[in-house]
């Protein structure tokens, strides 16, 4: 079976050059790989570099060195170093990733928020609208919030209407980065749903969360992510 | 989206532009795709507008050369091009959006007129259509048909860069130059603002060049960000990979200087 | 013919000037070329570029019409005619048909023109893009990239305020498909007369120092809207002299009592109708009214 995601000896570091050019090393040779209908939980202490490294595979980040390849369609694309263009697209069909808060768009109602990558992705308003509603609706937003703009609502609202535009398209590649910090139980347990649902129809989730509990849940496998030894 | 999206819409290569014996934009390169808008971003007289008036022939590029791919498929060497081209290019295919209204309205005729002007441009000659086009295209940008024939200088702010954005867009220009688009107006004003060009950028496939200096704002409309410096492209990448991992010390000072967005 | 004057007024280098302004103007219909406008010995505003255009290209053997407002006997037309008489002695006409040159302001003649038969018109203001763009290098940029929107600009502009194409005098024009050109002040009524006209027209503004010039058979187009086409002025009225119904008419106060008449505002075209036997139409008109005017 081929994984849908390789990473290989993958380095990061970052460089302050408005303080001396200090570099501060993350990830010093990270390799994994993530299957099909897996949820790869990452661990680690804080600053071990999850985040990071989620951040590098969705191209948010640049890596040092190292490789990133990702299934898209019948290819293998090569992350690192790729075109701006190549990431676009990735991101536009292949690649979610929800982070623990929501950038909110000033005026646009959650449902829209929802709806926009799917728009992206050439779903015309109606079935967008019509998706994303069914997606607030099974993280427990109520429906007369729908038109309203996210940013007047709680953190965990964001956080729902988040991941509920994150799990809008039906992504291969799940990135999660914390995304149920800010929710009670209640709507974690619609989450650990989400994540089920989204294994079941075949995608790889790499994620990281807070709490043991959503990481027992959802957790197929565990990679532990090392801290990198500062060098002296 | 558009047909021929698999070629760059413009291909900037080594431009550069001297004020005097300074050069304000130096041996600047990047490829812009369609469908994609490209936020320039850096301090006052880092080159942007500079940059921005070169690329959409308000002023000669004095080396280099910036390649716009035209609705034919060919490539037109802006930097090499005689004025009548440039003007058939920016009354057509170009839109240019002035921070000022004033430098992009007619104040002196209404609404409908200054929206109509385009169309009139392009050969359309019924009054009717051309009235119903502009009606259209002011509720686009949210501004009540019953204004049609008021003259500018009776809208806010924020109603005159409106009908600025529609008196460009109703030709379905395929290439528009922004140069800070929302700046000196209001931050509610603004977010309306932004909300109906990012729409409008992605309904209508538009490629864009986006001169602004305002981080949140290139964030939020941009795909692509170009970090200017002294007339020097510093930077350029990902509108949220500059923003959240900046490579140059010039990038990671600037992105480190603004409130957090 | 007055001693001491020059033939028609201006020296020989100004006519040369003058003459090479107006073959480059007919080489480009409808371009505005510039030319050294001379100090005329009357103000601006009566009609000094067309006098010095009139002064360029007439020899012993034209015969010279002027026309005000197409009238013959105005302040104007007669001073500009006496002008001419007393700096040439050339032949003055009031009769169309028999002109080589008619010097107007604001008419074409209702007779149709025939060739060899040279018009020429006194200008005000000869830039049409004035209106909307104060800077003459702007204008002139315009008008080098046939960039002329702003014209349907203003036609919309009325449509939107009053309905229709409100602009009745000075209507703007495409010359030969290619320039925009204000007509001078002539109504509209009288632009279909320049279309692909016989007669070379030549247009001179004095205080403006521009020449254009459409020349024979040009097409001259005026400018208008698929659904608001243009048209010219109709009157309900025939003309209370002649009987016309197919001349301009002004329309004229005849007595304290605010009573009205319409007469042929071309006084040749009015007399030559009347001379064939042309009275007023049979329903017509009060007869008191009618006769009073006539006198």
């Amino acid at each position: 079976m081929t994984p849908l995601l390789e990473v290989r000896d993958l380095r990061k570091s970052f460089r302050l050059h408005n303080r001396g050019g200090l570099e501060l090393p993350v990830l010093g040779g990270v390799s994994l790989d993530a299957f099909a209908g897996e949820c790869l939980v990452l661990a680690g202490p804080s600053g071990a570099g999850k985040s990071t490294l989620l951040r590098c595979v969705y191209g948010n980040y640049v890596p040092d060195a190292g490789s990133i390849k990702i299934a898209d369609r019948a290819a293998k694309v090569e992350i690192v170093g790729a075109g701006h263009r190549t990431i676009l697209d990735l991101r536009r069909r292949t690649l979610g990733y929800v982070s623990q808060f929501l950038r909110a768009i000033p005026r646009v109602g959650a449902r829209d928020v929802v709806a926009e990558p799917l728009r992206r992705i050439g779903w015309d308003e109606e079935r967008a609208r019509e998706r994303a509603g069914m997606l607030l609706d099974g993280l427990g937003i109520a429906q007369k919030m729908w038109d309203l703009p996210p940013a007047t609502f709680s953190g965990g609202e964001q956080q729902r209407v988040n991941l509920a535009r994150g799990f809008a398209v039906e992504y291969p590649l799940m990135l999660l980065d914390e995304p149920t910090s800010a929710l009670d139980a209640d709507n974690r347990r619609r989450v650990v749903a989400l994540i089920e649902a989204a294994k079941a129809r075949g995608a790889a989730v790499l994620g990281v969360f807070h709490d043991h509990d959503m990481a027992d849940a959802v957790g197929t496998r565990i990679f532990n992510v090392e801290p990198v030894r500062m060098a002296a | 989206m558009n047909a021929n999206s698999d070629e760059p819409i413009l291909r900037v290569e080594g431009l550069r532009k001297n004020f005097g014996s300074r050069a304000v934009c130096d041996d600047i390169s990047f490829e812009l795709w369609p469908g994609e808008v490209l936020a320039v971003v850096g301090e006052s007289g880092a080159g942007k507008t500079s940059l921005l008036k070169c690329l959409s022939g308000q002023t000669p590029i004095d080396a280099g050369h910036a390649h716009y791919r035209n609705a034919q498929g060919r490539e037109i060497d802006i930097a090499a091009s005689d004025e009548t081209l440039l003007k058939r290019l920016q009354r057509t295919e170009w839109g240019l959006i002035h921070q000022n209204p004033r430098d992009g309205l007619r104040f002196g005729v209404s609404a409908g007129a200054n929206v109509g002007e385009r169309l009139m441009a392009l050969g359309a000659r019924h009054y009717g259509n051309i009235r119903f086009e502009a009606t259209d295209w002011l509720q686009r940008l949210e501004i009540s048909g019953d204004r049609i024939d008021d003259l500018p200088s009776k809208f806010s702010g924020g109603m005159q860069q409106r009908l600025q954005i529609a008196r460009n867009l109703v030709t379905k220009p395929r290439l528009v130059f922004m140069d800070e688009p929302t700046g000196g107006l209001d931050v509610s004003v603004q977010a309306r603002l932004l909300d109906l060009l990012r729409v409008l950028v992605r309904d209508l496939g538009l490629a864009a060049v986006l001169v602004t200096h305002d981080l949140a704002v290139a964030r939020l409309l941009g795909d692509r960000l170009l970090v200017m410096k002294d007339g020097k492209a510093v930077e350029l990448g990902l509108v949220d990979q500059v923003l959240d991992d900046p490579q140059t010390p010039y990038a990671q000072l600037l992105v480190s200087s603004v409130l957090q967005i | 013919m007055i001693e001491g004057y020059n033939f028609a007024y201006l020296d020989e280098q100004t006519k040369r000037m003058i003459r090479r302004a107006l073959l480059k103007a007919v080489a480009i219909p409808g371009y505005q070329v510039p030319f050294a406008s001379r100090e005329m010995p009357l103000p601006y505003g009566w009609g000094t570029g067309g006098i010095q255009v009139t002064a360029a290209i007439v020899g012993r053997s034209d015969v010279l019409k002027v026309i005000d407002q197409g009238a013959d006997d105005t302040t104007n037309a007669v001073s500009i005619r006496r002008l001419f008489a007393n700096t040439t002695d050339v032949a003055t006409t009031e009769r169309t048909e028999e002109a080589t040159i008619i010097q107007t302001r604001h008419r074409i003649p209702e007779a149709a023109l025939r060739e060899g038969q040279i018009m020429v018109f006194q200008v005000p203001i000869p830039e049409p893009l004035r209106w909307l763009e104060p800077r003459e290098a702007e204008t002139r940029r315009m008008h080098a990239h046939a960039d002329y929107s702003v014209m349907h600009v203003k036609l919309y502009e009325d449509v939107a305020r009053f309905g229709h194409i409100a602009t009745g005098y000075d209507y703007p024009v495409v010359v030969d498909g290619r320039y925009l050109m204000k007509p001078s002040p002539i109504p509209k009524f009288d632009n279909p007369k320049l279309d692909r006209s016989p007669a070379l027209m030549l247009f001179g503004a004095g205080r403006e120092k521009r020449i254009y010039a459409v020349p024979p058979y040009t097409a001259v187009r005026s400018l208008d809207f698929e659904d608001h086409p243009f048209r010219i002025e109709k009157w309900d009225e025939s003309c209370a002299l002649c009987g016309a119904s197919d001349s301009f008419l002004d329309e004229i106060v005849v007595d304290d009592s605010n009573k009205r008449m319409f007469v042929c505002s071309d006084s040749d075209y009015c007399q030559t109708r009347r001379a064939h036997g042309h009275g007023p139409a049979a329903e017509a008109k009060p007869a008191t009214a009618t006769k009073d005017a006539a006198e």
